[in-house]
């Protein structure tokens, strides 16, 4: 209980401090919310050294929506490679797995711009009042491979990862990879590393789309 | 089969099974190890540090020039310059190297400084009496120091500080790094006082667990590091204290235990040899990362005889002069995990078993738990903490159990305790200055 309250008092000091001034746009679709996140996350003074570290550097992404009840993650390993000057990103979102290689830093904002961030399946918002979507980005530096003990005790304890839709069925070509990527998904979002930089917002969902 | 022994069993088992967990949880292999890149990584540059602290940061790391490394190995390699104790952050970067698909691994660190003031303030209240210096419910701790710590030779670190805890001292330490293939250390340390202060010595030294009040007192320490793999390591240490004992009280338990005038001398010689496994990213304030330790070792205690004062009508009988001789096993696990990216959750649990000989009595089972679960909470922003270091505050629940030989009344011989705490704790380039207050809820002692 004393461990309880003392994680909601540091929480509430986190959510006090300010993000990037430009906000996340959010609309509707299809009963789904695409997102749109402002590339100055990339433009931070800490982000943008780490990223030309030559390491990876991982972004976690989490969203929610608390009057659903609902969340979703997604993760973003970006490595920086000096002899080709290009940036590797590996992009990893409802169990799909998205790799891109980008020629510049602008490209690489130009790139992160364009992300069409998904958040599927939202039931049926009740109530008057405008529903929220709570956005959260941690940037962790070097990749989240390395948390190996998470991964083998979620690896025994995970069978349904919910969160990040259906998996393939058992037996199935590519189960396992899909399945390890899940997993690899699901711990980089549910196991927290110190973050060299976390960016919040909460966007105000457009009321004419909510079903 | 006793009682003393069934329980030491199933803590043994508990330990056992704990460390099995831990082993586990820390060796298991990565189920994407084949994804992970790799660099070729042909020269190595240490930035911002004078040419003995780049030698001792290079040496540290275990990272070599014309080796391969993956991510893990150099994120492993990183927290060992971290936890340097010289070392106030530190920071990898790949660059071009002379070839394609060859790297330069420039390790950037920022210095403590050589100049250094550790102060802490502590206010101990207790559920019991307690006699530590006939306080009662409370105790107050201060404690100050500075010293100068600093590069001397190839990679040799000198260290020498005065500081008082109740009693001034002086310190003088010397670390040779850069031993037994390059990752391996020496250090020795001297500690002198000349004036008063109380001395509790470790259950296993001394099962009544007494405050010894004494005068002057001496200590030496040495100790060895030899790197066995990336995270691993083996340490062997030594350790002798002496000190001139004037009076002695049970620290805990039965109030009406009278103290003790005592003249001779208080004596410890401990012996360990230790497996140490760390991944932890910081040696004072870590965030994240596992610290696993199992280890052997000897320990032999002698204290002085004592003579009760002020007790009874009929004259006081004193205590004999007596020996402890213990042969103990310990193991270790503290789990450090960052829930956000300004609190870390902490959960530890240490414990040993030993065979100890008071005197020319028979050997008795000593065996004793400790877990402690912490929260530790960053007060300052991420981008704040860059000139202030770190600001935290930290807090702690521990049990412990203890059981040592059966001694005769009114000592106790088994000793339970729970405790809670809190504190801020302060750290820059040149301090670390620690404000808190603990509460022990209760102490039972029994026999």
């Amino acid at each position: 209980m004393i461990l309880a309250a003392l994680l909601l008092v540091g929480e509430l000091s986190e959510t006090s401090r300010p993000a990037v001034r430009a906000s996340p746009q959010a609309t509707w679709e299809e009963g789904s919310l695409r997102v749109r996140i402002p590339s100055q996350v990339l433009l931070d003074v800490e982000v943008r050294r780490v990223l030309q570290s030559g390491l990876t550097v991982t972004f976690l992404f989490d969203f929610a929506v608390p009057r659903a009840r609902l969340e979703r993650h997604a993760s973003l390993q970006v490595r920086y490679e000096p002899w080709d000057e290009t940036y590797l990103t590996s992009l990893l979102s409802q169990g799909q797995k998205r790799e891109e290689t980008l020629s510049s830093f602008d490209s690489l904002a130009k790139w992160w711009e364009t992300l069409p961030w998904t958040v599927p399946n939202v039931p049926p918002l009740e109530g008057n009042s405008r529903a929220e979507l709570k956005i959260t980005i941690s940037v962790v530096p070097f990749s989240a491979t390395e948390e190996r003990d998470a991964r083998h005790w979620f690896a025994q304890s995970i069978e349904e990862p919910r969160d990040l839709g259906s998996p393939p069925a058992a037996g199935a070509p590519g189960a396992q990879s899909t399945r390890d990527d899940m997993l690899g998904a699901l711990i980089t979002t549910a196991i927290k590393r110190r973050a060299l930089r976390t960016f919040r917002w909460i966007v105000t969902l457009p009321e004419q789309e909510r079903r | 089969m006793g009682p003393d022994l069934r329980a030491m069993r199933r803590l043994v088992c508990r330990l056992a099974a704990s460390g099995l967990a831990f082993w586990l949880v820390a060796f298991a292999p990565p189920a994407s190890a084949a994804e992970e890149a790799t660099f070729y990584v042909e020269r190595i540059e240490v930035d911002n540090a004078s040419p003995a602290i780049g030698a001792i940061v290079l040496s540290q790391s275990l990272l070599k020039e014309g080796s391969r490394y993956s991510e893990t190995e150099l994120r492993d390699a990183l927290s060992r310059v971290r936890r340097l104790p010289f070392v106030r952050d530190a920071e990898f970067a790949l660059h071009k190297g002379s070839s394609r698909g060859a790297y330069r691994l420039s390790i950037s660190i920022e210095r403590m400084s050589p100049f250094f003031v550790q102060g802490s303030s502590n206010l101990s209240l207790f559920g019991e009496t307690v006699r530590l210096r006939e306080t009662g419910q409370s105790l107050f701790d201060n404690s100050a120091a500075v010293g100068l710590r600093d590069s001397v030779g190839r990679q040799g670190m000198l260290f020498a500080g005065i500081g008082t805890t109740g009693s001034a001292y002086g310190e003088l330490g010397y670390t040779q790094y850069g031993l037994f293939g390059a990752g391996g250390y020496a250090a020795a340390d001297l500690q002198y006082s000349a004036s008063g202060d109380v001395l509790v010595l470790p259950f296993l030294a001394d099962p009544s667990l007494s405050g010894w009040e004494v005068g002057e007192s001496f200590a030496a320490r040495i100790a060895v590091g030899i790197p066995i793999r990336r995270n691993d390591s083996i340490r062997a240490r030594y350790a002798h204290i002496q000190a001139d004992a004037r009076a002695v009280a049970p620290v805990f338990g039965s109030p009406e235990t009278p103290a003790a005038t005592a003249s001779g001398r208080v004596s410890i010689d401990q012996a360990d040899l230790d497996w140490l496994y760390d991944t932890t990213d910081d040696a004072l304030l870590p965030t994240q990362g596992l610290f696993l330790s199992a280890g052997t070792g000897l320990l032999r205690a002698k204290t002085p005889e004592s003579f009760p004062i002020g007790v009874g009508p009929g004259p006081a009988l004193p205590s004999p002069a007596q020996t402890t001789n213990t042969a103990f096993l310990s193991l270790a696990a503290t789990r450090y995990l960052p829930v956000t990216d300004r609190q870390t959750v902490l959960g530890s649990l240490q414990g040993y078993a030993g065979r100890t000989r008071v005197d020319e009595r028979p050997r008795e089972t000593t065996f004793g738990l400790v877990g402690t679960l912490g929260h530790s909470l960053s007060l300052l922003s991420s981008s704040r903490s860059r000139d202030i270091d770190d600001l935290r505050l930290q807090t702690f629940l521990e049990y412990s159990y203890d059981r040592g030989p059966p001694l005769p009344p009114p000592a106790f011989s088994r000793f339970e305790r729970l405790r809670v705490g809190t504190g801020v704790v302060l750290r820059n380039r040149w301090a670390l200055l620690r404000l808190g207050i603990s509460y022990t809820v209760f102490d039972r002692g029994g026999q």
